[in-house]
C-alpha cells in the first residue's frame, strides 16, 4: 500500500466506527447530572480572550513564551489588582493571577491533575518564584514532569506588551532553575520563529505559495550562488535536479522518505507547510543549531557512522531520550538484515554507543520487536571521539583478515561495541561453515585483543 | 431554519464545526450541541478508541467530553479551534482513565482484542489493528488526529507539545510502518 492509500483506508475505517452513543442518551444525561456540570465549572478557570498558547517541554525542544495584551484589565487597588495571568496548563493545569509587584494573588486548578498538584498549597501572596518552585516541584514529585508526550504549557497573559515579554522570561527562568533543582534536565530551547510576514510577502511577489516560498528561502540559504527568486521560477522537478547537481543535502528542510523521489519528498514538505500556513499568521520555527542537535543532524551522523546513505537504510527509530542526565539522540535503521542502534549526544554530537546486529533469516524492523534486544546496553555510557573509533563494518574486515577468511565465505553473527575496564572494543562474531569465530577487536587502534576458534559439532 | 441545522449527512448541507456552534452551545442551545456531536462524534470515540484501546472506556469518554464541552463551552475563549479544544478535553479525559487503570490493573492482565466488527471491510479493519497494536502511542495519537479528526500537522504539535517538524516525522515514519506491515501482510 502507499501512504496514501493508508491514510484514506485509515480515515474510513475511522469512519465506520460508528459509536453507540445516541444524542438522546446524552443529552439525558446531561439533564440528570447538574450537579456535575456546577462542579465543572468550578474548577475551569476563566480565560481571558486570545491567550496566545505557548509550550515548555522538559524533555526536549520547544520552549516558545508569547504574550498578548489582554484587552480591559480589571481595575481594583495596586496590590489587588489582577495585573498578569499565567496560566501553566495541560496535564496538569495551573492558573495564576499576579499583581503589579508580581505576587501572586491566586492559583487555581483548572483541572483534576491541576487540583491533584496544587495538593491544598495555598500559594496567595507569595512571590511568583516561591510559587512556581512550589508547582514545578509538586509536578516532579507526583510523575507529571516525568511525561515526555506532555509539555508544560505556559501561557501569560498581560495587557502591557513589554512587561509581558519580562514577565515571560522571569516565567521561564523560574520554571528552569526549579527543574534543574528537581534535576530534570531541560534543555531549553528558544524557538526563534521566522517571521512569516515577509516570507508571505515573498511568496505573493514571485507568486508562488507560501510553502514553496519557505522552501525555496531556505534552500537559497545554504548556497550563495542561488538566488531564491530564481528558485521560485523553477518547478518541483527543476528544483530537484538543481539539488542534485549541486549536490545539496536537504534532509533539514524536508522530511525525508525513502520511499518517496527528492521531488516527491519536496513536494510533501510544500504541501505541508502550505497546510499549516492555510490556518493563518501562524509562524514556522527554526532551531538555532548551536544548542542542541536535531533529529535530523542526529540521523545523519549515524548514517556516517555507518557508512550509508539514507536511502539505503529504512529508519525504525529517531527519538530523543536521557540517560543519567545525559541527553541524546537514539537512532535505529535497518540495512537488509542488519540492524543498526545509535545514541549520539544531543549536545556534542558524539556518539555515546553503537550497536549492530545481524539477523540470520529477512526479518525486517517490525517483527524485531519481539526479537532480544541487543546486550551492549549494560555498558557504561562514555562518550567517544567519533574521529578516533573504527567503524563496526571495519571491525569486521579486520578480524576476517585475521582469520584468513573471506567476507562471501563468513556469515555474520554478532557485531557489537562494548566498553570494558575502559577499553572500547568490538565483538565481531562469525561462522565458516562449522567453525565459529569470535574477535575482541580493539575500537581505536583496530588490534586484535582476543581471538577465538570454536569448531561446532 | 430547523432544517438547516440538522445533521449535515442526512440532508447533505454540512453544518461547519466553528467558533460560533461552540458559543451557541454555551448559551444553551440545544440544536447547535447536537449538531456538534452528531457531526464530531465518530473523530471523538475514534480519538478515545486510539488512546484506551478499549471501545467501553472510549464510549464513556465519549459521552464525559460532551458533556463536559458542554459546561464549558463558557469557557471557550474562540481562537479558531473548536476541534482541537474538544479533542484536548478528551484526551485529558482519556489518559485519566488510562492512569486510574494503570494504578488498578494486575500485571499480568492481558490487553484486551479491541472490538472492531463495525468496520467491515477487511483490509481497513487489519490496518485498524495494527495502528492500534504497532504504534506507539504518540504515533498513535499524531496519526489519529490528523487522519480521523482532521487537524493540521502544527494544530497537532500545540495540542502534544512537540514542535512540527516532530509531528511531520512521526507520523510519516508511523504511515510508512502501517503502509510496510501491510504490504507483508498480503501474500
Amino acid at each position: 500500500m502507499t501512504k496514501k492509500q493508508v491514510e484514506q483506508a485509515l480515515a474510513s475505517a475511522f469512519d465506520s466506527l460508528t459509536p453507540k452513543t445516541t444524542f438522546q442518551t446524552l443529552s439525558e444525561k446531561l439533564s440528570s447530572a447538574p450537579e456535575r456540570r456546577r462542579v465543572i465549572m468550578t474548577t475551569v478557570a476563566t480565560k481571558k480572550k486570545n491567550p496566545i498558547i505557548r509550550f515548555v517541554a522538559p524533555a526536549v525542544a520547544a520552549c516558545l513564551l508569547l504574550a498578548m495584551g489582554v484587552a480591559g484589565g480589571v481595575y481594583y487597588s495596586e496590590h489587588f489588582a489582577v495585573d498578569s495571568v499565567i496560566d501553566i496548563d495541560v496535564n496538569p493545569g495551573i492558573e495564576l493571577t499576579t499583581n503589579k509587584q508580581d505576587r501572586v494573588l491566586k492559583a487555581t486548578a483548572v483541572n483534576e491533575d491541576g487540583n491533584k498538584v496544587l495538593d491544598g498549597m495555598d500559594l496567595s501572596k507569595t512571590d511568583l518564584q516561591v510559587a512556581i518552585n512550589a508547582i514545578i516541584g509538586s509536578m516532579v514529585r507526583q510523575g507529571y514532569v516525568a511525561d515526555e508526550t506532555g509539555g508544560i504549557l505556559v501561557t501569560v497573559q498581560n495587557e502591557n506588551d513589554a512587561k509581558a515579554k519580562t514577565l515571560r522570561n522571569e516565567v521561564l527562568t523560574d520554571i528552569n532553575t526549579s527543574l534543574k533543582q528537581y534535576e530534570v534536565e531541560a534543555p531549553v530551547i528558544n524557538q526563534t520563529a521566522t517571521d512569516i510576514e515577509s516570507v508571505k510577502s515573498f511568496a505573493q511577489e514571485n507568486g508562488i505559495s507560501v510553502g514553496k516560498a519557505l522552501f525555496v528561502q531556505k534552500l537559497a540559504a545554504k548556497d550563495p550562488s542561488l538566488d531564491p527568486k530564481a528558485l521560485a521560477k523553477l518547478n518541483i522537478r527543476e528544483l530537484s535536479q538543481k539539488i542534485i547537481n549541486k549536490k545539496l543535502d536537504i534532509r533539514d528542510i524536508v522530511d525525508y522518505d525513502a520511499d518517496d523521489s527528492i521531488w516527491e519528498n519536496i513536494a510533501d514538505t510544500i504541501e505541508d507547510a502550505n497546510e499549516d500556513v492555510a490556518e493563518g499568521g501562524d509562524k514556522t520555527t527554526t532551531k538555532p543549531k548551536e544548542q542542541l542537535l536535531t533529529a535530523a543532524e542526529a540521523k545523519a551522523a549515524a548514517l556516517n557512522l555507518a557508512g550509508y546513505t539514507e536511502n539505503q537504510v529504512t529508519f525504525v527509530k529517531v527519538e530523543l531520550d536521557k540517560d543519567d542526565g545525559i541527553y541524546h539522540y537514539d537512532v535505529e535503521f535497518v540495512v537488509g538484515n542488519k540492524e543498526f542502534e545509535y545514541e549520539i549526544q544531543a549536545s556534542t554530537g558524539n556518539v555515546l554507543d553503537e550497536d549492530v546486529e545481524i539477523e540470520e533469516d529477512d526479518d525486517i524492523p517490525t517483527t524485531k520487536k519481539t526479537a532480544s534486544k541487543p546486550v551492549s546496553k549494560t555498558t557504561t555510557v562514555k562518550p567517544t571521539a567519533t574521529a578516533k573509533k573504527i567503524t563496526a563494518a571495519k571491525a569486521e574486515k579486520l578480524a576476517l583478515a585475521h582469520a584468513g577468511v573471506k567476507k562471501a565465505d563468513a556469515v555474520f553473527e554478532r557485531t557489537e561495541f562494548d566498553v570494558d575496564d575502559g577499553v572500547a572494543y568490538y565483538e565481531v562474531e562469525f561462522r565458516v561453515g562449522k567453525v565459529e569465530y569470535s574477535y575482541e577487536i580493539h575500537a581505536v587502534t583496530g588490534k586484535v585483543l582476543e581471538a577465538e576458534k570454536d569448531l561446532d559439532d | 431554519m430547523l432544517l438547516l441545522t440538522m445533521i449535515g449527512e442526512e440532508y447533505g448541507v454540512k453544518r461547519p464545526i466553528d467558533d460560533q456552534l461552540i458559543h451557541q452551545v454555551a448559551q444553551g442551545n440545544m440544536e447547535a450541541f447536537q449538531t456538534l456531536y452528531e457531526s464530531t462524534k465518530k473523530s471523538i470515540y475514534g480519538f478515545a478508541l486510539s488512546i484506551t484501546k478499549n471501545t467501553h472506556d472510549a464510549e464513556d469518554i465519549l459521552q464525559e467530553t460532551f458533556l463536559k464541552a458542554y459546561a464549558a463551552a463558557g469557557d471557550y475563549t474562540g481562537q479558531g479551534k473548536p476541534m482541537a479544544w474538544l479533542f484536548t478535553i478528551t484526551r485529558n479525559l482519556a489518559l485519566s482513565r488510562l492512569r486510574e487503570h494503570r494504578r488498578t490493573a494486575a500485571l499480568t492482565d492481558a490487553p484486551e482484542a479491541v472490538e472492531l466488527s463495525s468496520v467491515q471491510d477487511v483490509e481497513q479493519r487489519l490496518l485498524l489493528q495494527q495502528l492500534l497494536s504497532l504504534l506507539t502511542e504518540e504515533e498513535r495519537e499524531i496519526v489519529v488526529l490528523h487522519v480521523a479528526g482532521g487537524l493540521r500537522h502544527r494544530e497537532i504539535g500545540e495540542m502534544l507539545g512537540l514542535p512540527l517538524s516532530t509531528v511531520l516525522s512521526k507520523y510519516h515514519r508511523a504511515i510508512k510502518r502501517l503502509a510496510k506491515t501491510a504490504k507483508e501482510e498480503q501474500i
